[in-house]
């Protein structure tokens, strides 16, 4: 790292002109980023950091107005600059990526023509001479068929081939910085992997700084050499990586920590922040955080904390950032249930009624016909859900684990029904259900519920949060009159923590974890046995996704609920799920005791998944391989095992058959050649 | 490809057959032979005989549906619904109330029509698209605010504000042009010039607006901003990137009407005294000949049709996206 | 049928009628202002009405809306004049004719009819009459108006008289806007707690959430020219007379109400069957959403004026043979009115179907209607409490858009023979007679002039309007910029 730095960022201003009136959206933000280094700039939805790259190229939103600051690149003043000299340096000096690889390349324009285009702005490359180049940068980023993928165009390109190709137009003029806006948030867990992985090489071998922005502490921990935590516009804390994960000192910094969900906060609650993020348009007086810190003492709500250097590189803007920084260990981080009765864990379980036999699936199969030809008859079938079996005992979470695309969102609303199951079969408390006339489902429809994935989707936003808590009271529960049911909801909301006032109000005065409070206050409201729950905390913060999971947590501890848990977050598995189910395209292929299953993963598949999760480590340590390549498509899976193509460990054998169950304890099973069923016959599936 | 075609054109006969049967349940059905002959021929003085006799001239002296007189196949083909309305299919449109054949007719008078429609569509269309660009690449400035509120106030006048006025200044004051009619081959382009300008400048309002909310969404989309992360200038941008995915809506909207630049248009063509179908079709209107409308309004309708089946392709051609 | 019942105020009776197009517009007033009620209870359904409230633009083509719908209205309220009753009758006839509250307030403008031609300010004739002098001799001349100018003693007076009357009246007018104006800050006042001169400084300064700066100027700009207009028109033909000498001023205002009745009621007729055709096709899918989308393809196939032109045809020849069936000569025309609207209607409501179709389909699939299913929600509860709720703004958006294309429609079909009743005054009908005119020389624009001016200041008020509220409530348009 050299002395200079490349880019240097003083006292940046943005503002943003809503409704509400003007939003200090980066307030005062300086840094640096020194040469061939990678600069993590981490924070949570609306901080604002977003904001501060697209301020860094100049390429705000109408709304957005730089008011304030410095930004000098290579000892150059971006801002003061004219448009048409910037214009050199953008995709120039700097190149760009951003979060939505589906959206941020241009449809109608071929792959080739889309790097091209900056290889002839930036670049004397014309011709052939273009033509090699683009086809190195696609080799580059790991393209495979490069040659057919040049004229290709994006909707061709699967979603982590978009973003490779997205970064290879970045890189085409050969840029000192490469800014990356969440480049991996809209990915799987597996392509994650493969992305940061290519990035951390191209900026050992190019030389190149990256700023990376995200709001995962894990791909920080992978992937800087600096951090900066923003908070509410604000910067609080600077520091090299290995100070940061040795000792983060801002109360913000460490709270970030403690709603970690992991395997080592099992049957602990999430240590949460409490409150939210103050609003944007009103100018601060004291510490923006201090609203929701434990530690706050009357001065942080009277004057802005200044920055306290605390060792060579760290820089906190806290008050008492010695104090924050010494605690950080001792039992700051996962605050232990108070009054705990019983965990949940499985060993202790038997402390509770016996488990019964809530929820059965067996051999479920969902396929989604393809209209093609002439007569627009079915040519085909895209089998979304392909034989797959479970239970569910009550009181009890299972995790269906697995990659979008591989079908788990399908089983849960087969098994509601929203969805018509193709066959197999359902059973709740030994009644079958899939084919039940409606009119004798609709008792069964209190005892199932569902929580969806997106809170701002999943409410609608014509109706008072009362109402639509009520709703399915009124369908399900007719027996109650006007004043009974307003009198549930509002034990409801009061059992999910919204304020009793919440019932008069919309949806949009709430914020994301508020909202899928309600989501969930409506599902509780009838009363359910069991709840599906569609990856109830991706669309969340970390901060806010711990409140939800403890939510939840409670809940089952108190009224017994059993929950069919779906994610593609391996985190949050193992701090709440009994048991885990990992499915790959349409299909169960490991199952078992959430300890077993995570512990001793024995299909590759459950393997490359841990492996491919960032994981925060004080010390940076080699990983073990993750999957190669992408989900194949679920119209024409491959023959055999359907992991087979992305395995490392493929035999002749797997591209043949699909493998039967083998039963390796009493609480796992996995389908997989490596572990050849003794007894159990061939199944060929 | 092909079986997706053979599909819409198979998918377009019910929709003939529904346009069909609709118009002659109104022309006949609602409208009696009875009541034509009587609105032809007046209502005082008419004897039975008389109505009888012009409904024999005109061939609509036959029962509706079904014939008991004849026999075999003829109980059902010697009906007016049979001679007059399925017979369209075929393109026979008959004769008019003075006797003139109507198919022959439309065959000669599509020409001048489509001497007018055509420039008018493809100058209109480029100039909608180009201000339509100018406004979005000025957007946020004093220029665009001038551009949309001057093409909302174009939009607001009527069209026939600026055939009369058109006429009045072009014509009459200036004599740039004649007032109306109509020559064959090139001495025809003074006639027709001054309509192809006013239904350029009559369609230009809504026509700049609507393409200019097009344009304007497509440059809020995402990959607009990596193009300018890339370096590009905004012309290149608004050239390369937004013109492209904003053509085709564009280009697949304005397909649809294609076909129908035959129909002429109504006004313009009585105004100028074109010998178009538009005309064609006002007289017969004010004439009541219903033989005529009701063969215009198949005729617009199989135009139509054949729009909707060019716009399903012409996807394939605009739309990388869309393959069948 | 009309309904009617005769009521005594004063000597004498008249009796009040509504016409079915009159009921119609009654029926949307009652609408309107219900929805205005439910929505200033319903906080998310108010948010973007306040955006448009907020916009001047929105806000001063409103005040010009008003002022047109206000004529409209008053022109809508029937009533027919008893004729004075034979000696020892006690039976009470009424007149044939037909007559609005806005006739009667305009009574004057009604009856004051020359011969023929006369230019706007006119105090003669535009064309020459044979006069026959008292020697027995005749001369051609332009004769005097018998109402235009009638007052003057000279034609030399005149530019000074109408700077009098001009004056005085904006005068009139200056004073009643003040009178207005201090009335709306002293309530604003009030309302937002602060004194009386602060408020005004606040409004003058453009200061206030609601552009009442904007709303007070195009007020102040309508009532100074409707106030000259009234103190003029009952001395001058302030827009000439027509061919039979009615005064064209007179014409154009009464107009109005066609115009609002083609843009409004045509929108009530076809709603429901948008709504209920274009949500069911989207809701049900299946062979539901293939009959919906067939009868739309097939409706939609057909040339929109081909369809009108023939329908109002085959409805013309019907009237004809039916003469018997209306008492008066404004129901047979209203009758038409109505049909009119109805088929117009009818080919207009393919459009918006496909976009509730579309959208229905699209929501469909938010998980907060799967959440209803989950709960097991009869479908129609469904429809009525999400799917609806959340179509609306699609319906308000093409309503307020379409308004303005009909009104011009209008126009374009009476031009074509297939609009409005001949008999009934419309800027349609009056471009119609006045369009011969053009070939004489001098020309007589003024008929032309003042229908198509009238028009273009509704239609683009309307059109105005019409973009903010699309702005306002089309979510694409939302948000635009900031981070997500």
């Amino acid at each position: 790292m050299s002395q200079d730095p490349l880019l240097e960022v003083e006292h940046l201003t943005t503002i943003v002109h809503a409704d509400g009136g003007k939003v200090h959206a980066v307030d005062d933000v300086s840094f640096s980023i020194g040469r061939n280094e990678t600069f993590a700039l981490v924070g949570e939805s609306g901080c604002g950091k977003s904001l501060t790259a697209l301020s860094l190229m100049r390429l705000l939103p109408d709304a957005a107005e730089i008011r304030s600051g410095s930004v000098r690149v290579d000892g150059e003043d971006w801002l003061s600059m004219p448009e048409l000299r910037l214009r050199d340096r953008r995709g120039g000096t700097v190149g760009m990526i951003f979060q939505e690889p589906m959206t941020s390349l241009n449809p109608v324009m071929t792959v080739g023509r889309q790097i091209g285009e900056a290889l002839v702005r930036h670049t004397d490359l014309r011709g052939k001479a273009m033509r090699e180049r683009t086809l190195d940068l696609l080799a580059q980023v790991g393209i495979a068929d490069r040659q057919r993928r040049y004229g290709d165009y994006p909707f061709q390109l699967s979603g982590g081939q978009k973003q490779r190709v997205m970064i290879a137009m970045a890189l085409a003029a050969r840029p000192q910085i490469l800014i990356a806006d969440e480049p991996t948030t809209a990915l799987d867990v597996t392509i994650q992997a493969q992305i940061l992985e290519l990035m951390r090489g191209l900026q050992r071998d190019q030389r190149m700084s990256v700023l990376l922005i995200t709001h995962d502490l894990a791909v920080v921990s992978e992937m800087a050499h600096q951090v900066a935590v923003m908070y509410a516009g604000h910067l609080v804390e600077r520091a090299p990586r290995d100070a940061f994960f040795a000792h983060p000192a801002h109360p913000y910094s460490q709270k970030l920590f403690a709603a970690l969900p992991g395997r080592s906060r099992r049957a602990r609650r999430f240590s949460v922040i409490k409150g939210a993020v103050p609003p944007l348009n009103g100018r601060f007086t004291g510490c923006r955080f201090a609203g929701r810190c434990e530690s706050a003492a009357p001065i942080c709500t009277q004057t802005a904390p200044p920055w306290t250097r605390l060792e060579e590189g760290h820089q906190v803007r806290c008050h008492f950032a010695h104090e924050i920084q010494a605690r950080w260990g001792k039992g700051e981080a996962g605050v232990p249930v108070t009054g705990e009765k019983a965990t949940d864990h499985p060993t202790q379980a038997s402390a509770r009624p016996q488990p019964s036999e809530l929820l059965t699936v067996s051999d479920l199969k969902v396929h989604f016909p393809i209209y093609k030809g002439f007569l627009k008859r079915a040519q085909g079938y895209v089998k979304a859900v392909d034989g797959v079996s479970f239970q569910i005992q009550s009181g009890r979470t299972l995790a269906l684990v697995g990659e979008s695309g591989c079908g788990k969102t399908t089983v849960g609303k087969a098994i509601l029904r929203l969805i018509r199951a193709t066959s197999g079969e359902v059973r709740f408390q030994g009644t079958s259900i899939l084919r039940l006339p409606e009119a004798r489902l609709r008792p069964l429809r209190t005892d199932l519920q569902i929580i969806f994935q997106d809170p701002y989707a999943s409410l609608d936003p014509r109706m008072t949060v009362g109402s639509i808590v009520e709703e399915g009271i009124a369908a399900l529960r007719s027996e109650l009159g006007r004043s009974q049911r307003a009198q549930a909801v509002e034990r409801i909301l009061d059992q999910v923590g919204l304020p009793p006032a919440s019932e008069g109000r919309y949806p949009h005065e709430f914020s994301g974890g508020q909202r899928q409070r309600v989501a969930i206050a409506r599902a509780l409201a009838v009363a359910p046995r069991l709840i599906v729950c569609d990856e109830p905390t991706s669309a969340l913060d970390v901060s806010v996704q711990a409140q939800i999971l403890n939510l939840l947590k409670k809940l089952q501890d108190d009224l017994g609920l059993a929950y069919l848990f779906i994610t593609h977050n391996l985190a949050v598995v193992a701090s709440l799920a009994h048991e885990v189910a990992v499915m790959y395209l349409g299909r169960i292929v490991e199952a078992g005791s959430a300890e077993e299953v995570l512990d001793s993963p024995r299909h590759p598949y459950t393997q490359s998944l841990l492996a491919s999760a960032p994981v925060i480590e004080r010390v940076r340590t080699a990983r073990s391989p993750s999957a190669q390549g992408e989900m194949p498509s679920a119209i024409e899976p491959p023959p055999g095992c359907h992991f087979a193509p992305r395995c490392a460990h493929a035999m002749p054998v797997c591209r043949e058959r699909y493998p039967g169950v083998t039963p390796l304890h009493a609480d796992h099973s996995v389908r997989c050649h490596l572990w050849p069923a003794a007894s159990s016959s061939p199944n060929p599936a | 490809m092909s079986a997706y075609i053979l599909r819409r054109i198979l998918y377009a006969i019910p929709i003939l057959i529904g346009v069909n049967l609709l118009t002659f349940t109104l022309f006949f059905v609602v409208n009696s032979p009875d009541d034509m002959a009587r609105a032809h021929l007046g209502t005082k003085y008419v004897t039975p005989a008389m109505i009888q006799a012009w409904k024999r001239e005109h061939g609509y002296d036959k029962p509706l549906l079904y014939n008991p007189s004849a026999s075999g196949v003829g109980r059902l083909t010697d009906t007016i619904f049979f001679t007059q309305s399925v017979d369209m299919f075929a393109f026979h449109f008959g004769r008019s109330d003075d006797g003139r054949d109507i198919g022959r007719d439309i065959r000669a008078r599509m020409w001048p029509s489509l001497e007018i429609q055509l420039p008018v569509f493809v100058i209109g269309l480029a100039a909608n698209i180009t201000f339509a660009l100018l406004t979005v690449f000025f957007r946020a400035t004093y220029l665009d605010l001038a551009g949309t509120v001057l093409s909302v106030a174009l939009m607001s006048i009527s069209g026939l504000f600026y055939i009369i006025a058109g006429q009045y200044l072009f014509a009459i004051v200036l004599r740039l042009v004649p007032i109306s009619g109509y020559a064959g081959g090139v001495e025809s382009l003074k006639f027709v010039a001054l309509p192809i300008a006013i239904g350029v400048v009559a369609g230009v309002g809504s026509g700049t607006r609507w393409y200019r909310t097009l344009f304007l969404e497509e440059s809020g989309k995402d990959y607009v901003r990596t193009a300018r992360a890339k370096g590009l200038s905004d012309v290149q941008v608004l050239f390369r990137h937004v013109l492209k995915n904003g053509m085709i809506p564009i280009l697949t909207g304005a397909v649809v009407v294609i076909p129908t630049l035959f129909m002429g248009s109504l006004i313009m063509e009585s105004f100028f005294g074109i010998p178009g179908l538009g005309s064609y079709t006002i007289d017969a209107i004010q004439s009541q000949d219903f033989g005529i409308v009701r063969a215009m309004v198949f005729l617009g309708s199989v135009l139509y049709i054949v729009g909707l089946l060019l716009t399903d392709l012409s996807y394939t051609l605009f739309d990388p996206r869309v393959r069948f | 049928m009309p309904l009617s019942f005769s009521f005594w105020g004063h000597a004498w009776s008249v009796e009040w009628v509504v016409l079915w197009t009159d009921a119609l517009l009654y029926v949307l007033i009652v609408a309107a202002l219900l929805l205005g009620l439910y929505i200033r209870r319903h906080p998310p359904l108010l948010g973007p009405w306040s955006r448009v409230a907020r916009s001047p633009m929105a806000m001063g083509a409103a005040v010009i809306l008003a002022a047109y719908a206000a004529i409209g209205l008053l022109d809508s309220v029937h009533v027919r004049l008893p004729i004075a009753p034979l000696k020892g009758s006690t039976v009470h006839y009424y007149s044939p004719e037909l007559l609005s509250v806005f006739d009667l307030i305009a009574g004057p403008l009604r009856t004051h009819t020359e011969y023929s031609y006369s230019a706007p300010f006119a105090t003669r004739l535009y064309t020459q009459e044979t006069v026959r002098l008292p020697g027995g001799q005749t001369r051609r001349e332009y004769p005097r108006l018998k109402y235009g100018g009638a007052g003057l003693k000279s034609a030399a007076d005149l530019g000074r008289d109408v700077r009098a009357r001009v004056a005085r009246a904006l005068a009139e007018a200056g004073a009643a806007w003040l009178a207005a104006a201090a009335a709306l800050t002293w309530g604003l006042a009030r309302r937002h707690r602060c004194s009386v001169p602060q408020m005004a400084r606040r409004c003058l300064r453009g200061d206030t959430e609601v552009p009442w700066r904007t709303i007070g100027l195009t007020f102040g700009v309508v009532l100074a020219l409707g106030w000259s207009a009234i103190a003029l028109c009952t001395h001058y033909h302030i827009l000439g007379t027509d061919e039979v000498g009615r005064d064209v001023f007179y014409l154009s205002l009464k107009s109005i109400r066609t115009g609002l009745v083609i843009g409004t009621v045509t929108t009530l007729v076809m709603l429901p069957f948008a709504l209920a055709l274009g949500i069911s096709a989207g809701y049900f899918r299946g062979w539901v959403d293939d009959v919906v989308q067939y009868v739309y393809t097939t409706l939609n196939s057909i040339p929109g004026v081909l369809l009108i032109a023939a329908s109002v045809l085959i409805l013309q020849s019907y009237m004809d043979r039916n003469a018997g069936l209306y008492d008066t000569v404004a129901a047979r025309a209203d009758m038409r009115l109505l049909f009119l609207c109805l088929i117009l209607g009818i080919t207009s409501w393919t459009g918006l179907c496909r976009l509730l179709r579309g959208e229905t389909l699209k929501l469909c699939e938010a998980d907060y209607i799967q959440a209803a299913k989950a709960f097991g929600v009869s479908h129609g509860r469904i429809i009525t409490r999400h799917v609806l709720p959340n179509v609306m703004h699609i319906v308000l958006i093409s309503v307020v858009l379409d308004f303005s294309s009909l009104v011009l429609a209008e126009a374009v079909l009476s031009y074509v023979g297939v609009g409005v009743d001949p008999s009934m005054i419309s800027w349609g009908n009056m471009i119609n007679s006045a369009r011969l005119e053009m070939a004489r020389q001098p020309v007589v624009w003024w008929p032309l002039a003042s229908a198509f001016v009238f028009m273009f200041a509704l239609v683009l008020s309307a059109n105005l309007f019409a973009d903010v509220v699309r702005d306002a409530f089309d979510p694409r348009t939302k948000g635009r910029g900031g981070e997500r």
